[in-house]
Order: C-alpha cells, then sequence, then structure tokens
C-alpha cells in the first residue's frame, strides 16, 4: 500500500474538501490582509510624520520598520483586564465581534482570483475561488454595516462616558453615511447590472474607468467612505481633544490591538471596494501580476486618505450631518436617476460594453 | 448563490473569530492581573469619576436612528431596481427617491436636521 504524501495529493485533497478549501482562501485573504495592514500603518506614520516635517517612528528596524512588530509585542505581553463598571461579558466580547466582521467584509474581494492566477492553471482549480459569486458587494456590505451596532454595544459597555458619547456619535455618523455609499455604489451596479465585484471589474476592461463615467459617484462614494472608515475630516468619533480616544478610551492590551485592528482592515477592506468599483480593480498592464495592480491600487488610495487626513481639519458634527443628509444623499440619489440616461449614451459611444 | 459560498462565508468567520479570541486569551498565559480601584474606574482626563456613565443622552441620536430606519428601507428597495432593471423602468425608482428627496427636504426644512 502507497502511504506516500506527495504535493498532488495534498493539492487534491485540500480541493475536494470544500471546507479545508475555503478555510485556505481564508487564511490566504488573512496573510493578505495581515500585510496590508502593516504597510498600511507604516504609510499612516511614516508619510504622515513626512508631511507634518516630523520624522515618525526612526529607532527599532532600518527606518522604523519593525516598530510595528514591537508595538505588537508590546500588546500580547499586557494585562488583561475589564473596569469594575463595565458589563464585562460585552466588553470583552466587542473587540473580537469586530475583527471578525471586519475580516468577514473582504470575502467579496477578488484576492483569491488574483492569487490563484498566480499559479498554472492546473495547479489552481476555478473552485479555489470564493469571491465570485453573485450578490458579493451586497454581502461585503452586509458585514461592513455591521460596524455601528459594535460600535454601540462596544462603547456602552465599557462604563465610561467618553466612551458613551463616542459610540453614540459614532452610530450616528456610521449610519447617516451609509444611505450616500449605498446610493453611489447602486450607480455602479446600474452601469454594469450586476452585484459581483468579479463581474464589475470584468466589464471595466471593456468601458472607460467608472471614476470616469459615474464621477459624481465616485465623489459621494470617496467622501462618504472616508466617514464610514471614520478617518480625519470625519472623526468625531475618537476626537481626541473631546473624547480622549472615542468609544474605544477603555480597551487596553490585546483588545485595543484588536480594535485597533478591525480598524485597519475595515480601511484595507473599504480601499479594495473602492478600486474594484471605480478603478478596474486586478486590471492592469501585462507584466506586473493581477494581484500586485490590486494591492497596489489599494495602497494608492490608502495614501491618499493618509494625505487627506494630514491636510484637513476635523469638521464639527453639525458640519459633518449637514454635509452627510444636505448634500451627499441628494446628489447621490440624483445621479442615481440620472445613471440609466448616462449609460444609455455611453453605449451609443462605444464607453461601455 | 449557491451552497459553497454560504461554507466560505463561514469559514472567514470562523477564522476571524478563532485569531479574534486567541488574541485576548494569549496575554492571559503571560501576565497575571493585579487590578487597583484607580486601574478599574473609568477614565475621567485623571479626575476622579463622577457618578455613574449611564447617562441621559441627547434625543437627537434617537431622530437620526429613526430617519436612517425609513430611508434605508427606499435604498433597499433601490437595489433590486439597480440590479434588475436599471435600463427600463425609470418611473417607479424615480417616484421613490422623489419621495425620499422630498422628506429629506422637509425634514431639514422644518430643522430637525440641526444639531442643536
Amino acid at each position: 500500500m502507497n502511504t506516500q504524501i506527495t504535493l498532488t495529493g495534498i493539492i487534491i485533497f485540500v480541493e475536494r474538501n470544500v471546507y479545508l478549501r475555503f478555510l485556505l482562501v481564508a487564511i490566504v485573504a488573512f496573510i493578505i490582509v495581515s500585510i496590508g495592514s502593516l504597510i498600511e500603518l507604516y504609510i499612516e506614520r511614516k508619510f504622515w510624520a513626512r508631511i507634518m516635517s516630523r520624522y515618525g517612528p526612526t529607532e527599532v528596524g532600518k527606518f522604523g520598520t519593525l516598530q510595528l512588530i514591537a508595538d505588537a509585542v508590546k500588546f500580547l505581553v499586557k494585562e488583561d483586564f475589564s473596569p469594575a463598571a463595565a458589563d464585562k461579558t460585552i466588553y470583552n466580547l466587542v473587540p473580537v465581534f469586530s475583527v471578525t466582521v471586519s475580516f468577514a467584509s473582504l470575502l467579496a474581494i477578488p484576492f483569491d482570483y488574483t492569487v490563484a492566477s498566480l499559479f498554472p492553471s492546473s495547479l489552481h482549480p476555478l473552485t479555489f475561488v470564493a469571491s465570485n459569486f453573485d450578490p458579493s458587494l451586497l454581502v461585503a456590505f452586509g458585514f461592513f454595516a455591521l460596524e455601528p451596532l459594535i460600535v454601540l454595544f462596544g462603547g456602552w459597555a465599557a462604563g465610561g462616558k467618553y466612551t458613551l458619547i463616542g459610540g453614540f456619535r459614532s452610530a450616528a455618523q456610521l449610519i447617516s453615511y451609509e444611505i450616500p455609499l449605498v446610493l453611489s455604489f447602486l450607480s455602479v451596479v446600474v452601469l454594469t447590472q450586476s452585484l459581483n465585484l468579479f463581474q464589475i471589474i470584468r466589464t471595466q476592461a471593456h468601458s472607460w474607468p467608472f471614476a470616469v463615467l459615474a464621477f459624481p459617484a465616485f465623489i459621494t462614494f470617496t467622501v462618504a467612505l472616508l466617514a464610514e472608515l471614520e478617518r480625519t475630516p470625519f472623526d468625531l468619533t475618537e476626537a481626541d481633544t473631546e473624547l480622549v480616544s472615542g468609544w474605544n478610551t477603555e480597551y487596553g492590551g490585546t483588545k485595543f490591538l484588536l480594535v485597533y485592528l478591525s480598524e485597519y482592515i475595515r480601511a484595507f477592506a473599504g480601499s479594495a471596494i473602492l478600486v474594484s468599483l471605480f478603478f478596474g480593480g486586478w486590471l492592469g498592464p501585462a507584466p506586473i501580476p493581477p494581484l500586485i495592480w490590486l494591492f497596489l491600487k489599494t495602497i494608492i488610495v490608502f495614501t491618499v486618505l493618509v494625505w487627506i487626513r494630514a491636510a484637513y481639519p476635523r469638521v464639527r458634527i453639525d458640519q459633518m450631518l449637514a454635509l452627510g443628509w444636505r448634500i451627499l444623499i441628494p446628489v447621490s440619489a440624483v445621479w442615481l436617476i440620472l445613471t440609466p440616461f448616462v449609460a444609455h449614451l455611453a453605449m451609443i459611444h462605444g464607453a461601455l460594453a | 448563490m449557491a451552497f459553497v459560498e454560504n461554507i466560505a462565508i463561514l469559514m472567514f468567520l470562523f477564522l476571524g473569530g478563532v485569531l479574534g479570541l486567541a488574541a485576548e486569551f494569549i496575554p492571559r498565559l503571560f501576565t497575571k492581573p493585579r487590578p487597583t480601584p484607580e486601574k478599574l474606574s473609568p477614565f475621567e482626563s485623571g479626575e476622579d469619576p463622577v457618578g455613574t456613565a449611564r447617562i441621559r443622552f441627547r434625543i437627537q441620536y434617537y431622530i437620526y436612528a429613526v430617519a436612517f430606519v425609513a430611508f434605508d428601507i427606499v435604498v433597499a428597495l433601490a437595489i433590486p431596481w439597480a440590479v434588475g432593471w436599471g435600463y427600463v423602468y425609470w418611473t417607479p425608482i424615480i417616484l421613490l427617491l422623489a419621495v425620499m428627496l422630498a422628506v429629506v427636504g422637509y425634514y431639514s426644512a422644518k430643522g430637525d436636521l440641526e444639531w442643536i
């Protein structure tokens, strides 16, 4: 009896077992998002510092590159405690839920397809791809939209006044900007007739980038995404001068690490969705593989977000809510009504396949 | 959506949950809790905490939440239109979004969206 274990044998075994196959997809997504988050954090600290004429981290490793590893190790050996006033069960579970939900929103982003296309086609059957299903965009936004609930629970359960106010502000902001966010990505959906990110990217291979074809939707989507990610012009939820650190003030040690990580996973997922919707995802000239294109575009979008953070001051809460309800919702709704006409014109002139 | 995609979603949730729980439990192996009253009290900029944290909050948040629920249903109804009938049947979506915009305008004019 031949019990020799070969690489092909392992691949066939993993390929036949649907649970192992998708666990492998999830692990690949986790590796990609970990590398992405580390690069994001480094850009956030170094690029932001350079804009402000500071140096940023310099001591640990060459150019401060190992600073993030040192921080993570420090978080791991911190004492684990819950405040006396906290609702302990919810307080301890909120960081786990937060990171789980943020991670699950990566499911729809076609990173797994780009990884699979690195291998020769005999080694990767297309079944490896998990992101190619019909309502993938809807599933991603479903997980994205769970964040206000988690933030509200987290702020309430931690048992501090700052966390409670931060949680309420956060929830008000996130739900206000969810409507323009969905309305603006719907205009891309009208152009492609699909909720599948895979399909949306493939349509852009034969058309103008949707950042041009659906320019107003692109602008409203970017602003709403900035607010959804709680990044600086809209970071009232953790306005340091008013609320210490907002809803996560009372979180310490690895709980804070998880909250922080989930924020950057969300930023990564949000940038990747923006790239897939408006800049053609993995599409790009041939010698560079699709994986690098998608990753590079995502990181560039994130760098622009950091640039915006460095360039603009924080808005007031009434300005933030007025911008959401009085400008973004009407503009994105009117553009959604106009989109079918635009699609018709674009088809006549060959700008849309 | 085929059955296998549900397994993919479950696997993503499973991996995220396992890694999150692991990250919460690893420091409990290395460290011993040494609670003190100061450490366990909520942070209020170095002052002694005043009263409970379960304070009254603005009614404004409630108004925004109600408005969100109403508008989100409109948006949810727009999704099947956008996927299936984006090029035809403009009338229902125009009516739907026009009603939504009218309501936002009315809200706005009445001053209920103001942050007092």
